[in-house]
């Protein structure tokens, strides 16, 4: 199994709120060549599972293994098998497209006199031959987005993780990213994808994982889930797993 | 007309409000007007005070170490007997005193072969203590020819005072407090004056722009880095009202960091200058000239130099793309703002029609007129219009500045290269 | 450290230095200020003194004389700074000034001419009337007391002419320097003294903006989570980080340093005979030289602070306190006689400042200065590690915190103690000094309760913390009684031997020795008094404070050993003096490992009134001496008591508890 998360949970406090688990007990699996998606509302925790995933936040309760590595108890070895794309995190505005994925590449120790073919060959599946010399800060949101995923798989890792990576993005700049997403699992990789999207769900995912308020409600394959509920449509089937909890909790 | 007028002055409050209640908000206003003036000035206060004893402490138990060359020593007693009689010096025995000297040993040698016409002291300028020793050798010898004139006199036999010539009394017509005084009350007088000078303009001038930067910052750069200004740009009322609006906000919240600080380090300065009996005769005298008028004028002279602060940080920030682009201009303005009244400390320098035209330095000479009772209301009133006018001109283009790239025609160069992209 | 680490440092360096110099217009403020700001600001100064000068050559002063002013005329004729406006008999000053006819008026005595001749009983008397709200008039009241010294001067002269007596004409010193061939080095006092403080103040400026760019701004950028995502270690990021700003600071170091050594060459020789500025080259290269361990140290605690910044502008906030620490870590070169030789060597940062002010003084001891740079390279890779640990916190990244009463249960009282020891402090400095101020035996009485023990109860009871068992307030083994009564004397030796050793570098002066027995002499009260404001009450309520509210808040968190230093370090810092901390440090760890052993509180108020006590008595009785001279017998007493304490140990279940839950 590439990756498995068992039993994670992270606490939180607010004042106004006061202590409450972001995420309870969330357990899943995604094996090579496979994709997960973790379909969730804003604010379901979504986010805080894959960080915890990505060695950044610690887990309160619970751990996670990446490719057969802890991630409490050995994170170096687990940030060398990930690669992580989100829709928020930043890029050096005064450096190139170039030379941002020769810094991630050579950080995360990538062969050195294979990293210049490897940011080529990035380059023409993402498209972006023609903007890879100049300065971020000229970038538009769709380039920007396209090389956070490079810098994510410059180094090739077998786990990809992607946090609502479409968000923000227009119809072709996100088709490019599904393209990418079936190119990976073809590739053999491992990728979790979480979304809000139910229709980037339904086209991309093998599998997925229903969260809401921290828990995952339900789990399966588009089929498993479409039988247990009785509906089509993986949106119908999604309200209806959050409102069954929403009348649960009154 | 007037309706027109009031709607505008509403909106101007309506945007100052905001930014008074954003800045409110912020832990960080709270920790430079709270914090900040009641735990470090004491705190620096202490340590001052601790330095300088332990300064002091160091000069008691390492004294000026001098020794005489031993063939001239007969010449010189009364110097021998002087520098004897003080703590911070200690005459040594010594067979090679220049050897001694140069190993550092000694800090200095008096060669007094050739005295009294001529007294040779050697110094060694590597030494710590070099000026200190050349400073107290130079004292003492005044006394060492004191006495030597007093025991030649005695020698002669005779008992009449030939010293006693007269006496020199000195009165100043008017103090500061406009009262007759003695020569006690010069020096206090110009301590008084230079205390508040140096309160007025280094403090103030000081605390008032650290108290603009953060402010100004949050109400200028933020919008461009926090991306809302475009959606401020549209809203349905005139830009320069949300301009005026931010400055009065800055202006606010300077003139607050700037009293909050004022008092405080006031209240601990009080404290320590009580302590002594000369600085607080001073400092009673400084208080006593504090009349109404006085007190209005130091206020308007306060209002007029934050105004002029505040604006010239509104510029820099509306200019700036991002924090640390303001912030390093901010640390050179800093440096000119808190420099150039320095030399309204100078004697001789004074308010007059040169001066007046010299922002911020006009300010703090007009403060230091008010504080030696020589207003001249022609020129003191050029020096606050000319202080208004920089500040509205630097807040227009603060204006100018801020509003001129046009905010929606950035954001459609950011949206046509996704098309292309794609 | 493999050549991996290396590889990591370098590809982190070599990213965040291309980074910064792109940053072209922050690069320009960075220039521009050591090469025009710092020059200006030894510029300024010494341009306005010569103005100033100018000045007082070319400005003339009305004066007029009133009264027989006929032996003092010629001397104020001959001044040039005075122009004799008008020579009067009779008038009034006050009228003279107001109608501005004169800047300063000296009256004479009407029979001044004969009074100088005779020597009468009652010496004439000059007046001088001038304005003192004109601050140039200053100036000419200087040299219109000069003229009359003058005056005087001749006088005296003329009757022990008279009375033909041969005085010293002249005492005159001539001073000359000793040529010192060996240390090229040497830079004259003024700069010896000026440069360490105006290259700490430049350094902090300059290396503050690289510093925030390569960690506060990939935090800011949102860039930070995926560096931390990478397979490399966080400690190498950092060390290549800390690089980037050590290259920052040097650079702008050396043209700062460079574009001062032009000025004072160029500039530097026009100031006064006292003041000469005296730069050589040798002193240039050598302080380049010696700068890289500054560099370093400020460098490394810059990403310090950097690292505990969420925003630019929290860097913003944070840098003027770092600047004022940088400011007074160098005021030590203006201490005399200080040297790296007396173990300064050892403490970081004061060490740099310390070797600067050597070197410039040709004092060039390389083993010190060996030694100083190590300990500085030392220091600086452990900063710059903690600041490693301290990039990934969660708080720090999203905000994640732990709820209080989560904390609390969990023995971490960090927070709290801090407020109390800020209370305590603010209150001390405002409430306890004006209280001593009025009286200092019942205004420390007051202080010790209203002060000290007041906010330390109000905060366990704030917490809901049970006095009792927090505090250690039960009682102990009987013999620990005995055995702490028998240690006090060797804990007052210790003090006393502690003191006496930190005097090699931090000297009282003896204003400060003399001043406690002073206000004790000085105070009418009755010895029992004093006893009980400066010994009983501190002892119970600076006990209850330290060995009470404060070891009962740590003492879950911390080993006995910490907390023993941890205690004994705050109530060093406590009396607010540098020639107490290290005693009263001292005694503060003996006393915290006092109650930590026994398990009570108790023995140590006994141990500190005795202290306390014996020292107003010593310094009543002038007693220290004879009680110094008496250590055999302290020794061994603090032998058998050690002895008796160790007997006194209490049993496992009678310890301090360690958890503090209600």
């Amino acid at each position: 199994m590439s990756l498995q998360a068992i039993g994670l949970t992270k606490r939180f406090f607010d004042s106004k709120r006061g202590e409450f688990n972001a995420v309870q007990s969330v357990s899943f699996e995604c094996s090579k060549g496979e994709i997960f998606g973790l379909l969730g509302p804003n604010g379901a925790g979504k986010t805080t599972t894959l960080r915890m995933i990505t060695t950044i936040l610690k887990p309160t309760e619970g751990t996670a293994l990446v490719n057969g590595f802890d991630v409490v108890k050995d994170p170096r070895q687990v940030r060398k098998q990930l690669g992580f794309v989100s829709a928020d995190t930043g890029l050096y505005d005064r450096l190139t497209p170039r030379e941002i994925l020769t810094y991630f590449g050579k950080l995360s120790k990538y062969p050195k006199e294979k990293l210049q073919p490897r940011i080529v060959e990035i380059g023409n599946m993402l498209q972006m031959e023609s903007f890879l010399d100049s300065r971020c800060e000229k970038l538009s949101t769709g380039m920007r987005q396209k090389v956070s995923i490079a810098r994510a798989i410059v180094h090739d890792p077998p786990v990809i993780i992607m946090d609502e990576p479409t968000t923000g993005l227009d119809v072709l700049t996100s088709q490019v990213l599904h393209r990418f997403v079936i190119q990976c699992k073809e590739a053999g990789k491992c990728v979790v994808f979480s979304s809000h999207i139910m229709s980037e769900a339904e086209k991309l995912c093998d599998r997925m994982a229903i969260i809401h308020n921290g828990q995952v409600l339900a789990s399966g394959t588009l089929e498993e889930l479409r039988a247990e509920s009785g509906m089509h449509y993986l949106e119908d089937i999604f309200l209806n797993v959050v409102k069954e909890t929403v009348s649960d909790v009154r | 007309m007037l309706h027109g007028i009031i709607e505008r002055l509403q909106d101007i409050a309506t945007v100052a409000g905001k930014e008074l209640r954003h800045s409110f908000r912020d832990s960080h206003v709270l920790i430079y007007t709270v914090f900040v003036p009641l735990v470090l000035y004491p705190a620096g206060l202490v340590s001052l005070s601790e330095y300088t004893l332990w300064r002091e402490g160091l000069a008691e138990t390492r004294p000026v170490r001098v020794a005489f060359m031993a063939n001239g020593k007969e010449n010189v007693p009364e110097l021998i007997d002087v520098l004897k009689a003080t703590k911070k010096v200690a005459v040594t025995e010594s067979v090679d005193p220049m050897r001694e000297l140069e190993e550092g040993k000694l800090e200095a040698v008096i060669d007094g072969t050739r005295a009294p016409e001529k007294i040779e002291v050697k110094l060694n300028p590597a030494s710590d203590r070099f000026l200190e020793s050349k400073m107290s050798i130079l004292t003492h010898s005044f006394d060492a020819r004191a006495q030597a004139m007093k025991k030649a006199v005695d020698a002669a036999g005779s008992n009449t005072p030939v010293n006693k010539v007269f006496q020199i009394a000195t009165t100043s017509v008017g103090t500061v407090g406009g009262h007759k005084a003695g020569l006690r009350d010069m020096e206090v007088t110009a301590f008084s004056t230079t205390l508040i000078l140096v309160a007025f303009y280094g403090y103030t001038m000081l605390i008032i722009t650290v108290g603009a930067i953060y402010p100004a910052l949050a109400a200028f750069t933020e919008e461009a880095e926090k991306k809302t200004k475009s959606t401020t740009y549209m809203l349905p009322i005139d830009r320069s009202t949300i301009t005026i609006g931010k400055f009065l906000a800055v202006t606010m919240l300077t003139l607050l960091s700037g009293a909050v600080n004022f008092l405080s380090m006031g209240l601990v300065a009080v404290y320590f200058t009580w302590k002594m009996e000369w600085l607080k005769r001073a400092l009673a005298l400084a208080l006593k000239q504090y009349n109404l008028e006085t007190v209005v004028l130091l206020l308007i002279v306060f209002l007029l130099s934050t105004l002029l602060v505040a604006a010239i940080y509104s510029l820099i920030a509306a200019s700036a793309k991002s924090f640390k682009e303001a912030q390093n201009i901010s640390s050179l303005i800093l440096m000119v703002v808190t420099i150039l009244p320095m030399v309204a400390l100078f004697p001789g320098w004074a308010l007059d029609m040169k001066t007046a035209f010299i922002p911020i330095l006009n300010m703090v000479l007009a403060a230091k007129s008010v504080v030696t009772d020589s207003v001249n209301p022609l020129i003191f009133c050029l020096a606050c219009l000319e202080n208004l006018l920089i500040a509205a001109v630097l807040l227009y283009m603060s204006q100018i500045i801020f509003w001129g790239k046009d905010p929606a025609s950035s954001s459609a160069e950011q949206l046509a290269p996704t098309s292309i992209s794609g | 450290m493999t050549s991996d680490d290396f590889e990591e440092i370098k590809v982190v360096f070599a990213k965040d230095l291309i980074e910064v110099l792109r940053d072209y217009r922050t690069l320009i403020v960075m220039i521009i200020m050591p090469v025009i700001i710092y020059p200006a600001l030894l510029v300024l100064p010494s341009n306005i003194a010569q103005h100033v000068k100018h000045d007082y050559k070319n400005k003339r002063y009305n004066i007029c004389l009133i009264g027989d002013s006929s032996p003092a005329i010629e001397f104020f004729r001959k001044a040039k700074v005075l122009t004799l406006t008008k020579v009067l008999e009779d008038g009034n000053p006050d009228k003279l000034l107001a109608a501005h006819v004169a800047d300063i008026v000296v009256t004479f005595p009407q029979e001044f001419t004969a009074q100088l001749q005779t020597i009468p009983k009652q010496s004439p008397r000059v007046n001088i009337y001038y304005d003192a709200r004109r601050d140039q008039n200053l100036l000419a009241l200087a040299e219109v007391r000069l003229v009359l010294s003058q005056l005087r001067g001749k006088i005296v002269q003329q009757r022990l002419d008279a009375l033909g007596i041969k005085t010293p004409q002249k005492y005159e010193l001539t001073f000359s320097e000793l040529k010192v061939e060996n240390k090229k080095s040497l830079a004259s006092e003024p700069v010896r003294n000026l440069l360490p403080f105006m290259l700490f103040t430049m350094l902090a400026v300059s290396i503050i903006y690289p510093a925030l760019d390569v960690i506060t701004g990939e935090r800011e950028r949102n860039t930070l989570p995926l560096l931390l995502m990478s397979a490399t270690k966080r400690h190498n990021i950092m060390y290549g980080k800390c690089l980037v700003v050590f290259l920052f600071g040097f650079s702008a170091l050396m043209i700062g340093l460079s574009s001062i050594y032009i000025f004072i060459q160029l500039a530097g020789q026009r100031a006064d005979d006292l003041l000469v500025m005296k730069f050589p080259l040798d002193a240039l290269l050598m302080c380049m030289l010696i700068s890289i361990p500054l560099v370093v140290t400020l460098s490394s605690l810059s990403i310090l602070l950097a690292s505990w910044c969420k925003t630019f502008q929290q860097g913003q906030g944070y840098f003027v306190p770092f600047l004022f620490m940088a400011m007074g870590a160098s005021s030590v070169c203006s201490l005399p006689e200080l040297q790296l030789s007396s173990g300064v060597a050892f403490i970081p940062v004061v060490n740099t400042a310390l070797s600067l002010k050597e070197v410039l003084a040709g004092h060039i001891d390389v083993l010190w200065l060996s030694i100083s740079a190590l300990v500085t390279m030392i220091f600086a890779v452990y900063v710059t590690y903690l600041a490693s640990t301290i990039l990934d916190s969660e708080r720090l990244l999203y905000g994640v915190t732990d709820s209080r009463a989560r904390r609390r249960l969990s023995g971490d009282y960090g927070l709290e103690i801090m407020l109390l020891c800020f209370t305590t402090f603010f209150l001390m400095f405002y409430v306890g000094q004006t209280l001593q101020g009025w009286d200092i035996i019942v205004g420390s009485l007051f202080t010790q309760v209203l002060v000290i023990l007041l906010p330390a109860v109000a905060l366990l009871k704030h917490l809901n913390l049970p006095l009792v068992k927090t505090m250690s307030l039960k009682a102990p083994h009987p013999l620990s009684f005995l055995g702490a009564l028998l240690v006090t004397p060797l804990c007052i030796l210790l003090s006393i031997g502690v003191y006496n050793l930190q005097s090699q570098i931090v000297p009282a002066p003896e204003a400060f020795t003399t001043m406690f027995t002073r206000l004790i002499m000085d105070n009418d009260k009755p010895l029992w008094l004093c006893l009980l404001g400066i010994a009983v009450a501190p002892g119970i309520c600076e006990e209850l404070l330290f060995r009470g509210a404060i070891l009962g808040l740590v003492r879950p968190k911390l080993t006995p050993l910490q907390q023993c230093i941890f205690v004994g370090v705050l109530f060093g810092l406590f009396h607010m003096s540098v020639f107490r901390v290290a005693p009263t440090g001292v005694l503060g760890v003996v006393l915290t490992a006092l109650t930590v052993w026994t398990g009570s509180i108790y023995p140590s108020m006994l141990v500190h009134i005795l202290n306390n006590s014996a020292a107003i008595l010593m310094g009543k009785y002038h007693l220290e001496e004879t009680f110094v001279s008496y250590w055999p017998a302290t020794v061994l007493l603090g032998l058998v008591g050690l002895v008796l304490l160790i007997k006194a140990k209490p049993k496992k279940s009678d310890r301090l508890p360690e958890s503090l839950g209600t």
